[in-house]
């Protein structure tokens, strides 16, 4: 009689270790599916820093090619204004013409 | 079988089974880990594919609007010195000898004159003295106003309306002498 409480005893122990086993198992899944979040947040977060920065990088890009355009429009709006300033007299002279026709 | 026996023989059972429950948890694990890292590089990479387009269009606006607003000072520009032509030229008229100044309203009678029936000739009192056929009013420019008796047509020579229709007419010509 006593060795089989003492059995019982055992396999009860033994099933304790298993439900303890099991239920930590279940605990460490569990923590994984709540890393989830964390871990898309960092990703996310990580991209969206790599976003920025060519974002930026497009931007300066953009302004060193707008300064050389602007360089071009002020040239050209130098040269119209010295080519229509020697033409300005005939100008004036064929408007006047007109005014009279 | 010894007592002994049997309990190591339910012990290792139960290890073994925690064994596999542990193997277990730790597959899952690597699953779910797996399946997370690459939820989040697809979402990383959505994100990153779309800011790269963002970048190339911010890129092509700033280009853009740079060419764009360019253009738009070049017109600026360019129209500025058509109306300084226009404004020398009205100047020169204002500046001119009474003859000229009388030739010029004679020249804008006789252009639309016969275009009116019974028509009479009006021009602003400052120029009265010029032409004696005209009629003065407060016109408030120089020029002339056609107008028939019965005031049902009116042509408005005046040297603003002048040279405002002008400044369609003689633009492209204007834009090929000053800028071509």
């Amino acid at each position: 009689m006593n060795q089989i409480e003492h059995i019982k005893g055992v396999e009860e122990k033994a099933e304790k270790k298993i439900k303890k086993a099991r239920e930590e198992a279940e605990k460490k899944v569990k923590l994984a599916k709540m890393e989830r979040e964390h871990i898309v947040q960092v990703k996310i977060e990580d991209a969206e820093k790599k976003v920025r920065e060519m974002i930026d990088k497009s931007e300066k890009r953009a302004e060193k090619e707008v300064e050389s355009l602007n360089i071009s429009v002020e040239e050209e709006i130098r040269s119209i204004t010295m080519k229509a300033d020697s033409e300005m007299e005939r100008t004036v002279k064929l408007i006047n013409k007109k005014l009279m026709e | 079988m010894g007592l002994e026996e049997l309990e190591s023989r339910i012990m290792e059972d139960a290890e073994k089974q925690i064994q596999e429950i542990t193997r277990e948890a730790e597959g899952k694990i690597r699953n779910i880990r797996k399946e997370i890292e690459r939820d989040a590089d697809r979402e990383a990479e959505k994100i990153l594919k779309n800011g790269e387009q963002e970048a190339n269009l911010t890129y092509r606006r700033i280009i853009a609007d740079t060419v764009i607003k360019g253009k738009d000072r070049i017109e600026k520009r360019k129209n500025s010195i058509i109306d300084d032509a226009f404004e020398r030229a009205r100047k020169d008229i204002l500046e001119s000898s009474d003859r000229e100044k009388r030739k010029f309203l004679e020249s804008l009678i006789e252009r639309d004159g016969d275009k009116v029936p019974e028509p009479q000739i009006w021009v602003d009192r400052k120029y009265a003295s010029l032409i004696k056929e005209a009629k003065a009013g407060d016109i408030g420019d120089f020029g002339v106003v056609i107008q028939s008796r019965d005031g049902k047509i009116r042509i408005d020579n005046t040297l603003t309306n002048r040279i405002n229709r002008l400044k369609t007419t003689l633009r492209p010509e204007m834009s090929s002498m000053l800028f071509g």
